[in-house]
This record gives C-alpha cells, sequence and structure tokens, in this order.
C-alpha cells in the first residue's frame, strides 16, 4: 500500500519537525522519540545505581557477622535501592517504552501533550538527582521504601534522610501524574484514523491503565508525603498519637497507593510481552479481548487490596476476609495473562530468539511470584511470613520477573527500531541465562530464609541461626544476576556501531512502528496512517481481521506546520487537525525550578525557596504565552471532510488535559477527607471539641455557589455569541471568588486564637483542608483572569478566539465549588449534627 | 473468514471501513453501564463494608469483642448493602449479556472464537463487559461469603 511522496514533502516535514542539534536542542527538544531514549537511559543508570546497592548489601550478608557496613548505612542502602528500584526504576523505564513507542504504535506524529511529555521527563532526573544529592551529606532516607511512622517522625529520625524522601517522592509524583495525563489524552484524541478500540496494542491498554491508576492512588501518597513533612517541619501532628493522630492512618495512605503502583509497574511490562510474543509466535495473541479486559480489571481490583500490607496492624476479622477475599479474586486477571501466553506459544510456531527466551523467562516467574502472592493473601500465612525474606522473595520474583525480564525482552525486540541496529543474540543467549539462572539462585533460596525465620531487613545475622549457608548461595546468585545485566551493556554498546542493520522490519512485526524507517524519522509518519485492523502489517496472512485494508504510505498528509489528528475517542474518526507546539527551554526550566524549591525546602532556606517558586512561576507564564501562528477558529479541508483547527470543548485536548486535572485532583481531595474522618472516627475525644461557627462558612459556601452560577450562564451566552455578557459573568466570578478568599482569611483569623496547626491533629487537618481548597480557588481566578484578559485583548482586534478556553476553566471552577461543598459538609455541618 | 461488504460505511472518505457498523444497534450508556457496573458496585460495596465492619468492632484505639451496634444490626447492614451491590453486578451482566448478542455479528468472521477475533468496536465492548461482570459479581459474592461465615470482632 504504501506510495512514494515527493522527495520535498518529507524535506519538508523533517525541517519542521526535527529538533536542532547542540545542548539547545538538548535542553529544549518535546520529541517523544527524544524523551523516550531519556526516559529509558536514565531509568537503566538507576537500574545500576541500585543494583549496586543490592551488591553491597548482599556482600554484607553473605556470611554471619560481617561488619563490612554498618547499620546505618545498612539502613540507608535498604532504603534508597527500594526507593530507585520501585520509584526511578521500575515505572520510568516503562515510560520510557510508552513515550518511544505510543505515537508510533497509534499512528500519530507525537503525543497530545509534547511540553508536557518533556516536563515530565526532566522532573524525574530532578527527582532523582534530588533524592541521590542526600548522599553527598550522609543522610540518604533511611527509614525503609515505605517509610513507616513513627520511625520517620523527626522524634526518632531528626537528620533531612526523610524530608529528601518526602520531597523527592513529591517531585516525582507530579512527573508521574503529567505523564499519565499525557498517556490518558494521546490515547482518547491522538491515534490514526481507523484505530478503534478494540484495535489497541495491549502494551496501549497496559500503559492506560498504568495511567488511569496513577491518576488515582498517586494523590494518596501526595497526601501522607505533604502530612509527614508537616509533622517533621512544622510540627503538626497528623501521625502523632498523643494528639490525636495516628501512625496507621500513614500506612493506609501509603498502601493505597502502593499496592496500585505494584500494577503501575508491570501492567505495561505485560504488555511489552503480550505484544512482542505474537510476533515471535507467529500468530496474533489468544484471546486479545480477555487479556485486554484482565488489564483494566487488574487495575481496578488493585485499588482493593491494600489492606493486605497491614495484616498484621490490628484489623477486625471481617476486614481481614474482605481483603484477603479480594487478594485472591485478582490472581483471576493475571492468570488469564498467562493462559493467554501460553497458548499463544502453544498454538504458534516460536522463533526462538532472545527476546523470546525473556519472555518465556518472565512467564515462569511471574508464575512463582502469583503463587507466592496468593499464598501471602491468605491472612494466617501471612501472619506468620509478615517481615521475612519470603515476603523479600515474593516481591523480587514480581518485580524483576514481571518488569526487569520483561523490560529486556522489550529491549531485544525494540532496539533495531531505536537504533536500526540488531543486538546480538548470540551475546543475547549468554545475557538471558545468566540473569535467568542468577534470579533464581538469588531470590528462590529467600524464600526458605524467610520460612527459617530470617527477618528483612537486618544488617547481619548470627551464626547458630543456620541462614549462613543459603546466604553465601543468595549472594553468589545477586553477582550471576549482575553479570548477565554486564553482559546486556557490552551488547548494546557493541550493537550500536557493529550491529547487523535492521531495516524496517527485522522481526515480520504486524503493528504500525514497523511500517518506518528504523530509526523512525522525526516526524514518523509522512502521511498519518488509516488502521483497518489490529495488525496492519499482517492484513494479507489474516483475511478474516478488520475491515478492509490499511491505508499505509498514501494517507491524509498533513503538512501545514507541525499537525495531527484529533480523533473521537472510542471509533478514531477525526473531529480536528491538531496544532503541536514546537520545542521549547520552559519545560526544563520549570523542571529545574521545582527541584530548586525542593531543595530551598530540605535546607531549609527561604530565599532558595522563594527564588525556585519565582522561576516556577515565570516559566509558566511564558510556556502559556499565546503561540504565534496559531489558527484557532480556522478550518481544514481532509480526507475525512472539513475539519476545525485544535477545536474546542470536548474536542480539544485540552478539555481532555482538564478532565484528567480535575480527576486527580477529586482524589487528592478525597484522601484529605477521607483522612479526617479516619482520624475523627477513631478519636477518643470529642471532635472537634466545639462545633465550627457557621455564621462566616455558610456565607462564604453561597458565595462560591453563587459564583459557578454566574459563570454558566456567562458561558452560555458567550456559546450564544453574546461576549459582553461572557466577559460580565467572568468579572463578576472573579470577584466573587475574591471575596470568598477575604472571608476564608478573616475566618483562619479568628480561629487561630482557639485552634492552630499545630494544636492537634484536628487543627492540622482543618488549615490544611481548608487552605488547600483555597489555593484551588487562587488558581481557579488566576485561570479566570487569564482567558478574560487573552479574550478581551483579540475581542480588541475583532477576534473571539480568546475565550475558547472558558469551557475548561469554568470546569475547573464547579470542580471548586463541589469540593468546597463536600469540605463544607465534611468540616463544618457534620459536627453539629453528630 | 471474513467477507468485506462493499456497502458497509466507510471511514471519512477513506476505503476504509467503519470501525463499529453496529454503534447503533446498543447505546453507549447501555455499553457504558455494562463495562463500569460491577466495578463501580464492587468498589463502592468494598469500602462501605470495611468501614462499617471496622469501626464497629474497633472505634477507638482497642478493639471490640462484639460490634458497637450489636451483631444483628452490623449483619443486617451488611447484608442489605451486598443485595444492593449484588444487585448492581447481575444488573450489569444482564445488560451485558444483551448488549452482546445484539452486536455479535458486527464484523463478520470468527465471532464465535471469542478467544482469537473481536472485531467491531461495539462486540468488544459488550464483550468486555460480559467478563468485567462476572469477575466484579464473583468478587462481591466472595465479600458476602465473608459476611456469612466469619465473626465480625
Amino acid at each position: 500500500m504504501a506510495a512514494t511522496l515527493e522527495p520535498a514533502v518529507n524535506t519538508s516535514l523533517q525541517a519542521t519537525w526535527e529538533t536542532p542539534p547542540g545542548i539547545r536542542g538538548f535542553l529544549t527538544s518535546v520529541d517523544h522519540k527524544t524523551i523516550g531514549k531519556r526516559y529509558l537511559v536514565t531509568a537503566f543508570v538507576f537500574l545500576l545505581l541500585g543494583g549496586l546497592e543490592a551488591a553491597a548489601m548482599r556482600a554484607q550478608l553473605a556470611a554471619a557477622n560481617l561488619h563490612l557496613l554498618t547499620p546505618e548505612q545498612y539502613n540507608q542502602l535498604f532504603t534508597v535501592h527500594g526507593v530507585t528500584m520501585i520509584f526511578l526504576y521500575a515505572a520510568p523505564i516503562l515510560s520510557g517504552f510508552s513515550n518511544y513507542l505510543w505515537p508510533l504504535m497509534l499512528g500519530s506524529r507525537d503525543m497530545a501533550f509534547p511540553r508536557l511529555n518533556a516536563l515530565s521527563y526532566w522532573l524525574f532526573v530532578g527527582a532523582g538527582l534530588f533524592i541521590y544529592s542526600s548522599v553527598f551529606n550522609g543522610q540518604m532516607p533511611n527509614a525503609g521504601w515505605f517509610d513507616y511512622v513513627p520511625y520517620a517522625e523527626r522524634a526518632f529520625d531528626p537528620g533531612r534522610n526523610i524530608d529528601f524522601y518526602a520531597l523527592g517522592l513529591l517531585l516525582l509524583g507530579i512527573s508521574t501524574t503529567v505523564g499519565s495525563a499525557n498517556f490518558i489524552v494521546t490515547l482518547f484524541k491522538t491515534r490514526a484514523p481507523g484505530m478503534s478500540l478494540n484495535r489497541l496494542p495491549i502494551i496501549v491498554w497496559g500503559t492506560l491503565t498504568a495511567s488511569i491508576v496513577n491518576l488515582f492512588a498517586l494523590p494518596s501518597l501526595s497526601v501522607a508525603l505533604i502530612f509527614l513533612y508537616l509533622d517533621r517541619r512544622y510540627g503538626t501532628h497528623f501521625f502523632d498519637p498523643t494528639s490525636g493522630g495516628k501512625p496507621l492512618l500513614w500506612q493506609h495512605l501509603f498502601w493505597i497507593f502502593g499496592h496500585p503502583w505494584v500494577y503501575v509497574i508491570v501492567l505495561p511490562a505485560m504488555g511489552i510481552v503480550s505484544d512482542a510474543l505474537p510476533t515471535f509466535c507467529r500468530r496474533p495473541l489468544v484471546g486479545y479481548t480477555f487479556v485486554a479486559l484482565a488489564t483494566m480489571a487488574t487495575g481496578v481490583l488493585g485499588f482493593g487490596v491494600w489492606l493486605h500490607h497491614m495484616f498484621a496492624t490490628g484489623i477486625p476479622p471481617l476486614g481481614l476476609a474482605f481483603f484477603g477475599g479480594a487478594s485472591m479474586i485478582i490472581a483471576i486477571p493475571s492468570a488469564v495473562g498467562v493462559f493467554a501466553w501460553l497458548a499463544t506459544i502453544w498454538y504458534g510456531r516460536p522463533v526462538r530468539t532472545t527476546a523470546f527466551l525473556f519472555m518465556v523467562g518472565f512467564i515462569l516467574l511471574f508464575t512463582i511470584g502469583g503463587v507466592s502472592g496468593v499464598m501471602t493473601a491468605a491472612v494466617p500465612f501471612d501472619w506468620q511470613l509478615t517481615d521475612t525474606y519470603f515476603i523479600v522473595a515474593h516481591l523480587h520474583y514480581v518485580l524483576v520477573g514481571i518488569n526487569v525480564f520483561p523490560v529486556f525482552a522489550g529491549f531485544y525486540y525494540w532496539f533495531p527500531k531505536m537504533t536500526g541496529r540488531m543486538l546480538d543474540e548470540r551475546l543475547g543467549r549468554w545475557n538471558f541465562w545468566t540473569m535467568f539462572v542468577g534470579v533464581n539462585v538469588l531470590f528462590f533460596p529467600m524464600h526458605w530464609l524467610g520460612l527459617m525465620g530470617m527477618p528483612r531487613r537486618i544488617y547481619t545475622y548470627d551464626s547458630g541461626l543456620g541462614w549462613s549457608t543459603t546466604n553465601l548461595v543468595v549472594t553468589i546468585g545477586a553477582y550471576l544476576f549482575a553479570i548477565g545485566v554486564l553482559l546486556f551493556i557490552i551488547n548494546a554498546i557493541r550493537s550500536l556501531k557493529h550491529g547487523v542493520l535492521a531495516g524496517n522490519n527485522p522481526w515480520d512485526a504486524p503493528t504500525l512502528e514497523w511500517s518506518v524507517s528504523s530509526p523512525p524519522p522525526p516526524y514518523n509518519f509522512a502521511t498519518i496512517p488509516v488502521v483497518a485492523s489490529r495488525h496492519p502489517l499482517w492484513e494479507d496472512r489474516l483475511p478474516d481481521e478488520g475491515g478492509g485494508h490499511s491505508v499505509l504510505g498514501n494517507g491524509p498528509l498533513l503538512d501545514s506546520g507541525r499537525e495531527t489528528f484529533g480523533i473521537t475517542p472510542l471509533d478514531a474518526e477525526p473531529d480536528v487537525v491538531m496544532k503541536m507546539p514546537s520545542d521549547s527551554i520552559w519545560p526544563f526550566m520549570l523542571a529545574i525550578s521545582l527541584t530548586l524549591t525542593c531543595f530551598g525546602l530540605v535546607w531549609p532556606s527561604t530565599a532558595w525557596t522563594a527564588a525556585g517558586l519565582l522561576i516556577a512561576t515565570l516559566s509558566v507564564i511564558a510556556w502559556f504565552s499565546p503561540r504565534s501562528g496559531a489558527r484557532q477558529n480556522e478550518t481544514v479541508e481532509t480526507l475525512f471532510g472539513m475539519l476545525p483547527v485544535d477545536g474546542e470543548g470536548y474536542h480539544s485536548v485540552a478539555w481532555w488535559g482538564m478532565a484528567c486535572v480535575i480527576a486527580t485532583e477529586a482524589a487528592f481531595f478525597a484522601y484529605l477527607l477521607a483522612s479526617y474522618a479516619y482520624l475523627s472516627a477513631s478519636s477518643i475525644n470529642p471532635w472537634p471539641g466545639a462545633s465550627p461557627d457557621l455564621r462566616l462558612a455558610l456565607p462564604n459556601t453561597i458565595i462560591l455557589i453563587v459564583s459557578s452560577i454566574v459563570l454558566q450562564y456567562g458561558r452560555r451566552q458567550g456559546e450564544n455569541g453574546r461576549p459582553s455578557r461572557l466577559r460580565g459573568a467572568m468579572l463578576v466570578t472573579v470577584l466573587l471568588g475574591i471575596v470568598f478568599l477575604v472571608i476564608q482569611a478573616a475566618e483562619f483569623h479568628s480561629r487561630l486564637a482557639t485552634v492552630r496547626p499545630t494544636t492537634d491533629a484536628y487543627g492540622s487537618l482543618f488549615y490544611t483542608i481548608t487552605g488547600f481548597h483555597g489555593a484551588h480557588v487562587l488558581a481557579g481566578l488566576v485561570m479566570l483572569v487569564t482567558v478574560l484578559v487573552r479574550g478581551s485583548r483579540r475581542a480588541a482586534h475583532g477576534g473571539n478566539s480568546g475565550w475558547l478556553a472558558i469551557a475548561n476553566v469554568t470546569m475547573y471552577w464547579h470542580f471548586v465549588d463541589v469540593v468546597w461543598i463536600c469540605v463544607f459538609a465534611s468540616l463544618y455541618v457534620l459536627p453539629h449534627v453528630r | 473468514m471474513s467477507t468485506r461488504n462493499n456497502t458497509a460505511p466507510t471511514l471519512g472518505g477513506s476505503s476504509v471501513d467503519h470501525p463499529s457498523p453496529s454503534r447503533g444497534t446498543v447505546g453507549l450508556a447501555s455499553l457504558w453501564f455494562g463495562l463500569g457496573g460491577g466495578p463501580i458496585a464492587w468498589s463502592v460495596f468494598t469500602i462501605a463494608i470495611y468501614a462499617i465492619a471496622a469501626q464497629a468492632c474497633y472505634p477507638r484505639m482497642v478493639p471490640l469483642s462484639t460490634p458497637t451496634m450489636g451483631s444483628r444490626t452490623l449483619y443486617v447492614s451488611l447484608i442489605v448493602i451486598s443485595c444492593a451491590a449484588v444487585i448492581v453486578g447481575v444488573a450489569a451482566g444482564l445488560v451485558s449479556m444483551r448488549n452482546w448478542r445484539r452486536t455479535s455479528g458486527e464484523i463478520s468472521g470468527n465471532t464465535h472464537w471469542a478467544l482469537d477475533t473481536g472485531e467491531g468496536r461495539t462486540r468488544f465492548m459488550a464483550v468486555s463487559s460480559v467478563m468485567t461482570s462476572a469477575v466484579f459479581l464473583l468478587a462481591i459474592l466472595v465479600d458476602v461469603a465473608a459476611i456469612m461465615v466469619v465473626k465480625p470482632c
């Protein structure tokens, strides 16, 4: 189906999409392929760092009573090892694959928000450097990767160790959240025409599920980290049982995030296998629909199993039964994947490449890790083995088996696409077998150590306990595994220069990324593909699939600047032509300034913090200043009829982006209010001591509701061609918002005389919740004023494109109102009716 | 083996068939209810029964041997919530089955081979919702069984 385009078209596209060379291009590139490769390399470096930490720990534990490390050094090493592997390697490496592959697999020119993509990467780098910078003052995080309080409270851990942990992970959380929103909007808005939901590669389902999970799970961690930082630095009492707080609140918040996160770092990796395995089995994946659905179901069920990390904390029996049951049910969708992969191999004609070996290794390790997971879902079994090496063995089988092995399979599979050269297969087999034998020698005996009663996180042990020989074997396995990783590095470096040239499709694979050159051009596709089936490159051999033949190479051109199609979410019918942003320095500047802010907070230094926030504010203003040459309100003639440029409301990517922001912010407030309900319900004393005064809060509630009604009225008037009424309504809304903030400030002033944030847990929660809500009102006001100014300016020049963002801002303002109603009901009204 | 229907609607001005020719057969609300009914019912149900059971048995700092509201009241509360969840889960399952029947021939081919080909976006959503409903109904029933047999405190 491919047709040859005029060379001038390719040259023009190349000039439009290419990132300039040198340091400027390095700092400003928004090309998803560049960002994807950077993610992969950076996350791999963190894997090596985490591996070195593990190697040091295994040397310490190789024999009884060794003292290569001090207890404090060991504490810091196991903590940073966990933080590195779970937060800085496992998720970012998958973001790397997804960033690189998504637009290529989906038939698009880039991600929906290319600059946000760059911001996500630079924030990840900033967070990693920030956490690792703690090594220079010898105060790396030291309370374990899940950082339980009260160990992590200032009274027991007075250094800056935990501050680096809390602020670093908050920064990384921003990176992951914006990255997740980008993936979600990219999926729903920028696929190739015809790529309906049933035609997505499975890795896309995996990353989509992980991204949705992130939007709802990460706010729980953010809330926990903010509470922890405030407790440590400003003397609040969220986790302090002597003042109405509760240490178990940390565990709930952490694991509500933590268990879904497990699926965040395995589902996209399972997607790698689901997409690559069929290529080497020469047949489509067995049970595509089952696997796609199982992926999503796992993501949902993952939210209902957090309590199995807390079985030993005194949960009532029914609670144990509910969460034990859910933890077993979640094995069903996981098993669906295993059976689908086995059936694909069974019914296929396997080609035993290194990638294939890594995938088979993954299936074996996943099964072992999965079975030990079901075992620990049984409450009595968990009680016996919690905090022993059995758990260490289980989690490493899961994380190494389901993340590292598919990642290496992914490297062998897509390295040719990324570099244009094949990895060496002979060295690859050595690489696989060394890693596979190493991982089993390393982790399988740990089950035995756990059953023998060896606790996790001890820095040494006595010689008479019978653990010495097994520990030595484990250490040998660790170093064997490390040799395997080293072989891969050698292979990659050698193959970059001397590998066999790959060509477009060296594996005869079915998906769109293999239809373009290796490596792909900056614009990905000279013409946008129109997709007719799930396997566009296998249509000749799968005649019973799809509707017609995919159009590759001679589809729609879209070459008037950086353009791609925006589509309808379900059926991928083009509904807009999207103008994509060019390279920009501002994502980098914003990331640097936020990292600087974190340093200011940890030292602490008001000057550094203020400087960081100032640069961040300026970067945001520069980022969002109107693009020159934007052609809003225009339409373009395409193969799919006349389409608007960029579009508005539901059709625009900005609307979808705002929807993602609201979803994750809603979750953030839900966790804040749930924390309030939890501490309130378990408080011994009446909470609050005196019922809150409604004389200011009630009128304030009415003011905010009225402002929403006024804005909604104005928006309708704007849609009906009356921009002056819209402008008036926005002005009234801004005034009402300011009045709300002034009244709230007055209420704070009067309440501070009786309750302060440091008085007790109630005070801490009251001011945190209402304060965050106030900050959101302020953010809404800034958005309203921005649209008001921009709309008025453009209206003065005879245009009305400045009002297009009003739909998004209205949605945000309504959200802020709904949150306040929930806050008002929980914090002000309920204490009166108890 | 599918045969392309020359009269099938196409995607815009392209030669590619529309990916969901049966999209007018079942409503989007019905598809989304089938897909989301089970998971939402299970999520709300799990949070509700856990919160009630935990608060009844561990209201403050010390665990109790009998629920604060009495065993009978706790049991009845949990069963009422369970019934609501089961009803929503079953309804989602039934709606999904109906949607699947209506869209099973969306794009001709191995439509009886649910394991292999699931062509047609509408059919894909319908088949997915049947499976979702089954998994989450099972998850609800496991919790109902726990309510029946496990001592609350």
